[in-house]
């Protein structure tokens, strides 16, 4: 059985069949359509306006990647710079080689990048450290919710460095959806209560921050990276086994 | 009777990390009875090329879900799944979606 023809450019064969519109389109022409929604995101939920210096929280996995390289395609519709801000956490053997993947992309795009430690900024605390000092007192569980924590504060401290008026994040349908479905479950009234917009206009003096790819499904994320030969960095972190989101990933 | 196949297995997106680290497999498939299908190439790449937790790859016959499949660059849903026959040359990607952001 033969791939069906592309429905938009009728002339090379679809490599995949889109699961929001049914369509079958080939890789250059899902490419265009995809960076066109993030535009249409951006534009229609007035998100960042002409002018903006943009902070892109960038880790160098997938999310991320696609989010700095769609946004640098845009950049002369939108009429904003961008700067990549990453965060070094301190976990020995994870982040020291995702940091080489964002520094490989910051080169290849000619993009400023800056690195912000959590030991710098947390009078010496690591992430390592903080995992030695919650393990065995029952809270070793809740590793990531204090990475979360830190690294939200980080990013804000890292765009502020940049002189950014604006953060994005690569949150994608997927991460919205487990999101929504573990403040649920954990009966989180007042963050499903604040979670439905597209963003944070920077209550309490912080930075507005937005997730241009919040419409864009895990799947289709990936298959952008894949048909835009993205290089980005795909191992898991040391800590993720003891979180709590994992469990709502797949269902 | 079905006559050797060589094709191109490749895993990305951190697939690879069950797999020593290597994403790209040059491989032979023994001529058999029945036509090769993704079917039976899953179960071949368990007994001959998965190194550890198969359960990060396989679940039941099929891929664990959150795994792309591509052949030939196009998503397999285009093409049949586990119903594909693989033609010589052919070349087949895995690409977990579930590591990191």
């Amino acid at each position: 059985m033969p791939a069906p023809p592309c429905s938009s450019c009728h002339a090379a064969r679809a490599a995949l069949r889109r699961p929001s519109s049914g369509c079958a389109l080939c890789g250059p022409c899902f490419c265009t359509a995809f960076e066109a929604e993030v535009l249409h995101t951006v534009l229609a939920g007035r998100l960042l306006p002409p002018g903006a210096v943009v902070a892109v929280g960038a880790s160098g996995g997938k999310d991320s990647t696609v989010l700095a390289h769609v946004l640098r395609e845009l950049t002369p519709r939108l009429g904003i710079s961008l700067r990549l801000v990453a965060v070094d956490e301190g976990i020995g053997g994870y982040r020291d080689a995702a940091l080489a993947a964002v520094r490989r992309q910051a080169a290849r795009w000619e993009l400023p990048l800056t690195i912000v430690a959590y030991a710098d900024l947390f009078g010496g605390w690591t992430m390592d450290a903080v995992a030695r000092s919650t393990a065995g007192s029952g809270r070793s569980r809740s590793c990531c919710t204090f990475c979360g924590v830190l690294r939200r504060r980080a990013l804000e401290e890292g765009a502020r460095l940049v002189g950014a008026t604006h953060i994005v994040t690569g949150h994608n349908a997927d991460d919205m959806a487990e999101t929504v479905l573990m403040n649920f479950l954990r009966g989180d009234v007042g963050r499903l209560a604040r979670g439905g917009g597209l963003g944070s206009p920077g209550e309490g003096g912080a930075l507005p921050r937005c997730r241009p790819l919040q419409f864009a499904s895990q799947k289709e994320v990936v298959l952008y990276a894949h048909f835009r030969r993205l290089d980005y960095f795909s191992e898991e972190c040391v800590y993720a086994p003891e979180a709590f989101r994992p469990n709502y990933s797949n269902t | 009777m079905a006559a050797p196949l060589s094709v191109e297995v490749e895993f990305g997106g951190g697939a690879e990390l069950l797999f020593d680290g290597v994403k790209k497999h040059q491989v032979t498939l023994p001529g058999q009875e029945e036509p090769w299908d993704i079917r039976n190439l899953l179960v071949w790449i368990k007994k001959n090329l998965l190194k550890e937790r198969p359960e990060l790859f396989i679940q039941g016959d099929s891929v664990r879900p959150g795994i792309l499949v591509l052949i030939n660059d196009a998503d397999w849903e285009l093409l049949g799944e586990l119903d594909y026959q693989l033609q010589d040359q052919d070349n087949v990607l895995f690409i977990s979606t579930l590591h990191g952001g």
